[in-house]
């Protein structure tokens, strides 16, 4: 049941009606079964595994407490420690399993070939079940938090249940901490109109940028990327700049409507994007860009590894650690790994070459406070992510090589003789994506200064309504939905 | 708050709910199915009808009720629409009965063939999109089409929104009430020219699939319910075109049989035509349009039998003395205007379409440059059915005339370029050259558009006083051949 699907909208209206109208004491069952319902519609099978990690993290928890009751605490930590590694591991295994055995298999098998020592290996053929890379981090998130002490552990565990499976998140996040959203399981929330009027308002917002905008895109970026050896210079370049726009619209999209579905519920979950294509550097683009990752790596991974206290040299490892398990994170090829490494390189790179930086502004008397150095500071940090994206996007590390290689080629004139058309959008289809994107823009923009909401909440009503019916009108008509299209899976959702 | 804001909720949603319906009209597709129905079921209720038909697109080029007017003054409209499947039908019959009081009801059906559980998509969307919301249009809904696919029947914005790249004038401003005259009926004016493989002339039966059977007793069990009188019929094709479909029964001949057993027993008359075409004095080759259809020529003869059936077998009164049927016998002036010129336009034969230009409807354009007119017997002696005179024309090749009225207003012969201009009734003007500046072809400028100037040999004109407008263009080559 996709986000942008009718079911979803029928199936929301109607949890939503119960929720307000059941006691408050009956709502985390009820949005436990709905969670369930929701997550079992795309494979009931894969219940099994949602319900194994909540068990076992829901144990790690209660087990690390008592421990904490043992009077010997050097015996009471080192248990403990055993419990953060039985659940990290056996949590970890699951995922592994699912995710990546069968690329370490396959690697393996290579190197191995290389020496001559052939292993027959037998191959795991069972489907990536849905969400697993994100309700996994979710989970261990808890483990950690009892150990540190920063919750204490959930007894009832139909409530966990319901922290690990809530349905706004389960299948992209944002992934939530359980410090942060736990306790809000047990907080009554009200009706309340406007917060119910602004989390349907972020989630039409989020609607309208997927189906008119990112779907729009994804037809010219499918058109190149599936055939990497057909397309030259301009053609490469509008596809890798409409590729950056639509996977972050996509994933916007995706994170706005969780959050607009969990608001109107009463709610409150981590903001997962913050125009990150503003961003003046790689560094602050990556604490604008899918916050709730950063954010888990940065206190479960970066900060355990040392963070920054251990030295320059070290500073540069633990980044460099974080990224290319970040880019693992999102799926078992080489690909995402290079893409990882890049962004844990660009930064490495802007601490080394910071001092150079700052004698060339010193040398040449560069104003850094204009607007034209942040424009350039933006574009530049722009066209670095946009180049680490082509290895995201590409099917393989070599496909990714001959898009690069194919994009240096000065074919200016395909934008002028309509062949630019004939990528998958027509002229009227691309007028349409260029006016998305420019919106996109403008709103983020906007969005810098003040709160979009508020500022139309302040409105009069005619033209508050206006822009609603304007809104879901053009998603009505101008939106890539319906017997003619295939729905296009949120790219988020297939890590 | 819960109360305001439910309020609010409301009044929104229904603001939206006008909107979207009135986009529904703005992207469903202008089909002439949509035409039909929407003159057939809203726009001419007032004048009752005697006879409805009902059916898919054998039906909907089989009889045609401007026939049944001219020879018996009877009302009908023909309501089939393509691939319409027999539930279909009958929520279609549903929606005629809502605003014709007990007409005779003749549903054709060739569509009881279907095995499928659902009709084809598009061809569903022939009848049901082109239907008024009511409380039978969400019935036909939930009974014609998958449960997957209700939303978009009833919001058919969803399935065609991607129209909007091709939107034009007619989407915005559809006006269907210049196909009224019609009544409904389309047929194709070419000829199949194979015979018939199919053998219907079987006595075995075989079952009706399931979903046919219901809905052909639903059929029944409303005709004595809302008490109207019901024909089925069958018209003429090929069983052997259904032969190779997934969709479709393997014995059509043995179900229609049984069809047959099941009308007696209701006394219901049941013609087959694929029984009676010695009767008809049907051709399959000269008669058909394609395996499947009747043309013009076979539903002539079809509703001809028809409509003899009718008035033999029940009391229907002939209107066309009636004041109140004034717009009928307009509707059908206009008709056999247009049946006229159609049938100029596919005339090939030199002669027989000198014949039919002889009319005083018309201006007749001649115009020529290239033929020696001596040596030219056939087009002189066509020529001079129109009252045109050739006296001394050797070696004479160029060549113009006009015509109105039926009276010669001017026939020029010379063995060099003619021109000539004219104004007729005032606001035609005419500019006729056997040689244009340009080309060297012969010309010929109405109001100063032009119309020839692309073919040597003589070329004609023919233009309607009536329509306004050109009615055939055409030249006759060297072998006599009429070409367009």
């Amino acid at each position: 049941m996709q986000f942008t699907s009718i079911h979803f909208l029928v199936f929301f209206i109607f949890i939503s009606t119960i929720y307000f109208i059941i006691p408050h004491k009956l709502r985390w069952l009820w949005l436990l079964i709905c969670s369930y319902s929701f997550y079992m519609s795309a494979n009931p099978k894969y219940a099994i595994l949602i319900a194994t990690t909540t068990i076992i993290t829901y144990l790690s928890g209660l087990l690390i407490e008592s421990a904490n009751k043992i009077s010997d605490e050097k015996r009471a930590i080192k248990l403990k420690k055993l419990l953060v590694i039985a659940s990290f591991s056996s949590n970890l295994g699951i995922l592994f399993l699912f995710k990546y055995y069968n690329f370490f298999n396959a690697s393996q098998t290579r190197i191995l070939n290389l020496f001559n020592v052939s292993i027959d290996m037998p191959s795991f053929k069972y489907l990536l079940p849905l969400g697993i890379s994100f309700y996994t981090l979710q989970a261990l998130s808890y483990t950690i938090d009892v150990y540190r002490k920063d919750v204490i552990a959930e007894k009832n565990l139909g409530k966990y249940a319901l922290f690990v499976s809530f349905f706004p998140q389960v299948v992209a996040g944002p992934i939530e901490k359980s410090k942060n959203m736990l306790h809000q399981f047990d907080e009554k929330h009200n009706f309340d109109y406007d917060r119910i009027k602004n989390g349907l308002l972020l989630m039409l917002w989020g609607v309208f940028v997927k189906i008119v905008v990112a779907d729009r895109l994804a037809l010219l970026v499918n058109t190149v990327y599936s055939n990497p050896s057909g397309f030259k210079g301009f053609s490469i370049l509008i596809a890798t700049i409409f590729f950056t726009f639509q996977i972050y619209l996509d994933f916007m999209s995706y994170s706005n409507i969780a959050l607009g579905a969990a608001q109107v519920l009463g709610f409150k979950i981590t903001n997962n994007f913050k125009q990150p294509y503003l961003s003046k550097s790689i560094k602050e683009f990556w604490s604008r860009w899918h916050i709730s990752l950063t954010s888990w790596f940065k206190d479960y991974l970066y900060f355990p590894l040392g963070g920054n206290r251990r030295g320059k040299l070290r500073t540069y490892f633990n980044i460099m650690i974080v990224f290319l398990v970040s880019g693992l994170w999102h799926g078992a090829t080489f690909n995402f790994i290079v893409w990882g490494g890049l962004h844990g390189l660009y930064q490495i790179l802007a601490y080394l070459l910071k001092p150079f930086k700052v004698k060339v502004i010193k040398i040449f008397k560069i104003n850094t406070e204009v607007f034209s150095f942040k424009l350039l500071q933006v574009l530049t940090t722009f066209m670095l992510v946009n180049f680490a994206w082509i290895f995201f996007k590409a099917n393989s590390f070599l496909s990714a090589i001959t898009i690069i290689k194919n994009s240096f080629y000065f074919n200016p004139w395909i934008l002028l003789n309509g062949s630019i058309f004939k990528l998958g959008l027509d002229s009227k289809d691309f007028l349409i994506a260029i006016v998305g994107i420019l919106l996109v823009i403008i709103v983020d923009i906007m969005q810098r200064k003040f709160n979009l909401r508020i500022q139309l909440s302040k409105q009069n009503i005619i033209f508050r309504w206006a822009i609603y019916l304007v809104a879901v009108l053009v998603i009505l008509v101008f939106g890539m939905y319906g017997p003619g299209y295939s729905m296009q899976q949120f790219i988020y959702s297939q890590f | 708050m819960v109360k305001k804001a439910f309020l609010k909720v409301c009044i929104l949603v229904s603001i939206l709910l006008v909107i979207t319906i009135s986009l529904n009209s703005i992207f469903i597709i202008k089909s002439n199915h949509r035409a039909k129905l929407i003159e057939g079921l809203y726009a001419n209720t007032e004048v009752p009808l005697d006879v409805v038909f009902l059916g898919s697109s054998h039906m909907n080029g089989a009889i045609d009720p401007n026939i049944l007017w001219g020879q018996h003054g009877i009302t009908s409209y023909n309501y089939a629409t393509g691939g319409q499947p027999i539930d279909a039908t009958y929520y279609i019959l549903k929606e005629v009965l809502k605003v014709h009081k007990k007409p005779i009801v003749v549903v054709d059906l060739y569509y009881l063939g279907l095995i499928d559980k659902y009709g084809e998509e598009g061809y569903v969307r022939n009848a049901l999109d082109n239907v008024k919301f009511s409380a039978n249009k969400v019935d036909a809904i939930v009974n014609c089409t998958p449960p997957g696919q209700w939303i978009d029947y009833l919001f058919p914005i969803f399935k065609y929104h991607d129209r909007w790249k091709e939107l034009g004038q007619n989407d915005f401003n559809y006006n269907s009430f210049n196909t009224y005259y019609q009544k409904g009926f389309d047929a194709g004016r070419t000829s199949f020219g194979k015979e018939n493989t199919s053998d219907p002339s079987t006595t075995e039966m075989a079952d009706l699939p399931p979903k046919s059977e219901e809905y052909l007793n639903k059929i029944i069990d409303l005709s004595k319910k809302e008490n109207f009188k019901l024909i089925f019929t069958n018209v003429p094709y090929d069983y052997n075109g259904t032969a190779n479909s997934k969709s479709w029964g393997k014995e059509p001949a043995k179900v229609f049989n049984k069809v047959a057993e099941i009308s007696k027993d209701n006394n219901i008359p049941f013609i087959n035509y694929n029984k009676k075409i010695d009767e008809l004095g049907f051709d399959f080759k000269k008669d058909m349009f394609n395996l499947g259809h009747l043309n013009v020529f076979g539903a002539k003869k079809v509703t001809l039998n028809f409509g003899q059936f009718l008035k033999e077998n029940y009391n229907l009164p002939d209107h066309r003395k009636d004041a109140k049927f004034e717009n009928w016998e307009k509707d059908y002036i206009r008709y056999s205007h247009v049946e006229e010129a159609a049938t100029l336009r596919a005339e090939k034969d030199i002669k027989s379409y000198f014949s039919l230009i002889k009319n005083k409807k018309y201006i007749v354009v001649a115009s020529s440059n290239d033929t020696d007119f001596s040596k030219n017997e056939k087009t002189k002696v066509a020529l001079t059915q129109l009252g045109l005179k050739f006296n001394e024309v050797n070696n004479k090749s160029n060549y113009l005339a006009v015509i109105n009225d039926n009276i010669v207003q001017a026939q020029l012969l010379s063995s060099s370029k003619l021109s000539k201009e004219l104004v007729i009734d005032k606001d035609i003007k005419l500019k006729v050259t056997t040689k244009s500046d340009d080309k060297g072809m012969p010309s010929m400028l109405l109001n100063g558009v032009e119309y020839l100037n692309k073919h040597k040999g003589l070329n004609i004109v023919v233009y309607d006083k009536s329509f306004k407008s050109v009615l055939d263009n055409i030249y006759v080559d060297s072998n006599n051949t009429i070409k367009r």
